[in-house]
Formats: C-alpha cells, sequence, structure tokens
C-alpha cells in the first residue's frame, strides 16, 4: 500500500498499491470508500446544528430538558444513516422521545421517534400509503425503516439523486 | 355568521379547519400544513377543531384568536378539510375516527377515537395535513 502525505493532503494510488496482508486490504477497502465517498459536505455540522437548535427548542417551547438515553440513540441512528439521506428536522417532543422528520411534500412524509426503549417509532405517509409501526433498533438502521428511507430518497444508478 | 346549532351533527361536506398557531406548523408561504398541526400528545384522546360553515374571513380569524387566546397565541394560518376528510383515514387500527360537536361555543368539534398508538396517529396526522387545504393569515 502506498500513501504520500503531503501536509494536510494525503493521496491514494491504487496502482502503487501491493499490500497483500490482511490489515493491508482492509486498510485497502477503507481508502477504496474513502475515495468513492462524496468530498466532505459538512454534514456532521449539520447534524450537531440541529442537535443544538432542537434542544434549545424543546427546553425554550416546553421547558424539556432530553435524557441521555434518548438522545445517545438518536446521535446512533443519525450517525448510521447513509450520505444520499437528507438530515431530517429534529424535535424534541419529551424527556424521552426525540423525533426525526422528513418533509419532501405533503405526500412524502416519514417520522421516525426515538425513545428509551429498543424499538424505533415510524409514521410515513407515501404516496396515499399512510405506514406506521415500531421496528427494534440494535446497531443497525431496522430494515422497514431502511425500506422507507430508501423509497423518499431513491437513489439511481448513477449515484444518488438529492443532495444532503 | 350562521353558526350551527350547538347539537347539530357535523355534515359530512361541512367546512371545519383547525387553527395553527405554530409557524413551524406551516410550510413558508402558508401553501401547506404540516402534519404536526394536528399532531395530539400521546396523553390526550382529541383535536379541538372549529365548524366555520359559512362564517366570514374576517370571523373565522377572529374565532382562532379567541381560540389561542388562552396560551396567547395569535392564528396564523389554518387548515380547511371535511369530516369525509377524517373518515377517510379509517382502518383496522382506527375504525371510529370520526368528527363530533363539542361545544361551547357552537363552532367547537372535536376529532375523536383517535388509535391509542402513537405512530398511528402520526400517520393520519399526515393524510390529513395533505388532504387538507392551508390558508394563511394575511397581514
Amino acid at each position: 500500500m502506498s500513501i504520500v502525505a503531503s501536509g494536510s493532503s494525503a493521496s491514494y494510488s491504487p496502482v502503487q498499491d501491493r499490500a497483500i496482508s490482511e490489515v493491508g486490504a482492509a486498510l485497502r477497502a477503507s481508502m477504496q470508500q474513502a475515495i468513492a465517498s462524496p468530498p466532505n459536505d459538512n454534514r456532521t455540522d449539520i447534524i450537531l446544528q440541529r442537535i443544538a437548535a432542537a434542544l434549545r427548542a424543546g427546553h425554550a417551547n416546553e421547558g424539556v430538558f432530553v435524557s441521555i438515553v434518548p438522545y445517545t440513540r438518536m446521535f446512533e441512528l443519525l450517525t448510521l444513516l447513509p450520505r444520499s439521506i437528507d438530515v431530517p428536522e429534529i424535535v424534541v417532543e419529551s424527556e424521552n422521545q426525540i423525533a426525526l422528520d422528513w418533509d419532501l411534500g405533503a405526500r412524502q412524509q416519514l417520522s421516525l421517534t426515538i425513545n428509551g426503549t429498543t424499538f424505533i417509532g415510524y409514521a410515513a405517509l407515501i404516496g396515499h400509503e399512510p405506514i406506521h409501526g415500531r421496528a427494534p433498533f440494535a446497531g443497525t438502521v431496522p430494515e422497514t425503516v431502511a425500506h422507507l428511507l430508501q423509497r423518499l430518497f431513491p437513489v439511481s444508478q448513477h449515484g444518488r439523486q438529492r443532495s444532503a | 355568521m350562521a353558526a350551527p346549532a350547538p347539537s347539530s351533527e357535523v355534515s359530512l361536506s361541512e367546512p371545519l379547519s383547525r387553527f395553527i398557531f405554530d409557524r413551524g406548523h406551516v410550510k413558508v408561504g402558508g401553501s401547506q400544513a404540516k402534519w404536526r398541526a394536528f399532531y395530539l400528545k400521546p396523553t390526550d384522546n382529541d383535536v379541538s377543531i372549529a365548524r366555520i360553515g359559512d362564517m366570514e374571513e374576517g370571523a373565522i380569524w377572529t374565532l382562532g384568536d379567541e381560540t389561542g387566546a388562552e396560551r396567547q397565541r395569535r392564528a396564523i394560518a389554518r387548515a380547511d378539510f371535511t369530516r369525509t376528510t377524517v373518515q377517510a383515514t379509517r382502518s383496522d387500527v382506527a375504525p371510529r375516527i370520526d368528527v363530533v360537536p363539542y361545544p361551547p361555543p357552537p363552532s367547537h368539534a372535536l376529532i375523536v377515537n383517535w388509535p391509542a398508538q402513537d405512530e398511528a396517529r402520526r400517520s393520519i396526522c399526515m393524510v390529513l395535513a395533505a388532504e387538507g387545504t392551508a390558508v394563511a393569515r394575511s397581514a
């Protein structure tokens, strides 16, 4: 593997990459994934800003301080979302519940609720189909939730269709 | 204004309205109510609405302001719909959701018989917001 660092920048050359160890292969995969990813688009900044705004609004409007459990689970879910998914609006609904809302139009709605349980609640209106339920959340985006997000943010063969 | 009689049943086509007091509950420009305008907390059982019938615009907004007076809120928009819209959301989880008169005042009504599950309530709110017609209050 060949990594060239110069100042604050670094470049990776697949042509010069001769790593054969397991660690080297993993690092190669990581580098290739990083190269394939879109450039840093300050998504993390957007997430943090929205969390901060939601916490402020929750306290100002409802006098609510969020418990650590739903907060941690919300943050975990947000970091699991692929970049092809817009950063949602974050709503502090109570001390123990936070909602993530996507509003892409009157008939393209999704609201996820995260609380102190091991489940994520979901409610959606996609087209003329209202959908709701709960799915277990254990470190990965629940399949049903992923499916709903995919319906809201379809990705073409040529990459993502919507901007973050 | 021809206010409905206190006990009169809400007809299927009678104009109904949910007043909106929060700018976050209506899209910019007032073109569309957001589903949270209809949302009721899990601890609540009903959603308050108004029977606006053949009321004039000015009288409707006055009613909205009176509705928000207790919370010192001014109505900034409203979502108009009918009882038919509400009944169309009926499903296995909400087989009896409906509109009933609930005076006073004579124009007061409620959306009742919501499902117990919060997620089901949200999806109904999404339908009501999508089906309803948002009316922004002119400055």
